[in-house]
């Protein structure tokens, strides 16, 4: 089987924009080894587009994750809480990252100094 | 000691140019290192010759893209690099910094001083890869680059923006008449003629001891203040030595664009061909003839194309390229060889053959050319290089005959003999380049038959002899040489005159 047969059988596993379970379990009995690698890493890639990582330093509150909701619409968003960053937020959106934080901003700032 | 305020000032102004701010980058996820690529997931806006950074500090650049992955090439040695390690795009392209400051340092190709000195901070921003300056900015070559070698000057002269080749089998003399060349434009810069000529020498995967000889030489006769070294040597990772011609025309162009003329030798291009084949297998792009890649021609040809004359309105400046060729056997039919031979405008062949009986530098004259330098030849040196070069021609023909040993008649013998004398006028010593009047001497001196009853062993020291009674009674003739225009009756009635006086003396 071909690669582009593989990633449209990777789009062809979910429902309703989620990974069906059942439609995986059908697939996989009939792929080859290295089939099935190339067939789980589409669905890798499938899942990080659909999938947006928000890091904050603080717990955010209801009506701030609406607001970052209504951002990104039907994708699924994924939030956690990381102390490191100091204050601020990172977003990492499948192979794009968006950082205000104050980590990030101290990384820069002693950067520009050893220049 | 400086004091705290001067402290705080310099931070305050390193400061002014922060801004704190919200940021975006590309990412990717490291799958595989093998070899030194590294290929990584995602980086879905990485450009073709992106610089990327990797989470350890690690540099490298993109120089493949394929449809899931990027195929990453390291510029530092990093063999801690894991899969599932971050690498985040920069947004530059690979350049280097180049300014007034580089002169007399010996730099790698990413600008990182290799000589104890300060680290490089100030300086333009110039890009290894660009295109060459267009038809429209040009003009011909027409003024001479002088090596200060008899033969070359004479037979294959080269001009400022020409690119020549260098090309003959290992160790029989090519990085000599370059490192002769970078020597020479110190006497020249000085008789200021013409525009000083800058000098860039790019090493490209030689041993550091024969790299530290060469500098040492530079050093000895003061060739570093006009010079820049840019060495990547045979330990470096093979991308520092694909980027290292790369990074000596950056520099180049930086001088070229404020109108000043600049020499840069290439050595040497095949090891530049080696290491870009290493990277395009382990890169697995197709193989070709000898294993090289398929865009090994446009490899040189992009950069031997940098080689310019600009003209009046874009401020004049040159480029003029020496790249240097290694052969195997005295085979010019390889395929590094032939396609360098097709860019440039000329080459100089060595023979080992002429090496080893001692004609040195062993330059074979019906095998090199130059095709554009004539027009730059100076009006002097043409009005006896001509005669020369034919009676050379002469006597190579006559004496493959000649040496069946039948009897000759005296205009063939003759002839034979002047030739005899011209090889042997030809030859000259390392480190030794000349000036254009004391070149002149010894050609006119030759092509009128000052040499002919003389014996073949003595000609070399006669004419060592005759260039220091010229410099001690005839400094004014030698003046007027230098300035280059073709010799009015007068002056070489003097110079007749002067030579015969010194005939007497022996």
């Amino acid at each position: 089987m071909n690669r582009q047969l593989l990633k449209k059988l990777a789009l062809a596993s979910y429902t309703n924009g989620k990974l069906d379970e059942r439609k995986v379990n059908l697939i996989v009995k009939y792929l080859k080894r290295s089939e099935f690698k190339y067939y789980l890493r589409a669905l890798k890639n499938l899942e990080s587009t659909k999938t947006v990582y928000i890091q904050t330093a603080n717990e955010l509150g209801t009506e701030e994750k609406k607001s970052i909701k209504s951002l990104y619409g039907s994708k699924n968003l994924v939030f956690t809480k990381d102390r490191s960053l100091i204050a601020g937020i990172r977003i990492i959106d499948n192979d794009m990252i968006y950082e205000n934080n104050l980590k990030n901003n101290l990384k820069n700032l002693v950067n520009a100094i050893n220049k | 000691m400086q004091d705290s305020e001067e402290i705080i000032k310099k931070l305050e102004k390193k400061l002014s140019a922060f801004s704190v701010g919200p940021e975006q980058a590309n990412i990717g996820v490291v799958e595989k290192n093998t070899d030194g690529v590294i290929v990584a997931n995602g980086l879905s806006k990485a450009m073709m010759g992106e610089q990327v950074v990797f989470e350890n500090g690690a540099r490298g650049i993109v120089l493949n893209l394929d449809e899931d992955y990027v195929s990453i090439i390291l510029l530092d040695k990093a063999d801690d690099i894991q899969a599932g390690h971050i690498v985040k795009t920069t947004g530059l392209l690979s350049g280097i910094k180049a300014s007034e400051e580089l002169l007399g340092r010996v730099i790698n190709p990413l600008g990182f001083p290799l000589d104890q000195g300060n680290s490089i901070k100030n300086g333009k921003l110039m890009p290894l890869e660009r295109i060459a300056a267009g038809v429209v900015e040009r003009e011909p070559v027409n003024t001479p680059v002088k090596t200060g070698i008899k033969a070359i000057d004479t037979m294959i002269p080269i001009g400022r923006g020409q690119r020549e080749l260098i090309i003959g089998d290992r160790g029989i003399g090519k990085t000599a008449i370059a490192v002769d060349t970078i020597i020479n434009q110190r006497v020249e810069n000085k008789q200021k003629k013409f525009k000083p000529v800058y000098c860039i020498y790019v090493a490209i995967g030689q041993k550091q001891s024969t790299i530290a000889q060469v500098i040492d030489k530079f050093k000895q006769y003061q060739a570093m203040d006009y010079t820049v070294v840019v060495s990547a040597s045979a330990s470096d990772p093979a991308t520092l030595l694909y980027l290292a011609p790369y990074a000596g025309v950056a520099i180049a162009e930086y001088f070229m664009e404020k109108g000043q003329d600049v020499l840069i030798v290439y050595d040497d291009l095949t090891k530049h061909a080696w290491a870009y084949r290493q990277i395009s297998l382990v890169l697995r792009r197709p193989a070709g003839r000898e294993a090289y890649p398929g865009d090994i021609f446009y490899l040189h040809s992009r950069l031997l194309e940098r080689a310019v004359k600009m003209n009046k309105a874009n401020g004049g400046g040159s480029i003029t390229a020496l790249p240097i060729i290694e052969t195997q056997a005295n085979d010019l039919s390889a395929y590094i060889p032939t396609n360098l031979i097709s860019i440039t405008d000329g080459q100089i062949f060595f023979q080992s053959d002429l090496f080893n009986s001692g004609f040195r530098p062993a330059i074979d004259a019906g095998n090199s050319v130059s095709r554009v330098g004539g027009a730059a030849q100076t009006s002097a040196i043409k009005s006896v290089a001509g005669k020369m070069r034919l009676e050379l021609a002469q006597y190579n023909n006559l004496a493959a005959f000649a040496q069946f040993g039948s009897e000759l008649d005296e205009s063939t013998s003759k002839q034979l003999e002047r030739g005899k004398k011209t090889v042997e006028i030809l030859k000259q010593p390392q480190y030794q380049p000349l000036p254009e009047s004391l070149e002149f001497i010894s050609i006119w001196a030759l092509t009128n038959g000052f040499f002919d009853n003389i014996e073949l062993d003595k000609v070399s020291y006669l004419e060592e002899r005759l260039h220091d009674f010229m410099k001690r009674n005839y400094p004014k003739i030698l003046d007027e040489l230098s300035s280059g225009s073709k010799p009015s009756e007068e002056i070489t009635k003097k110079i007749e005159k002067a030579v015969s006086e010194f005939k007497k003396t022996i």
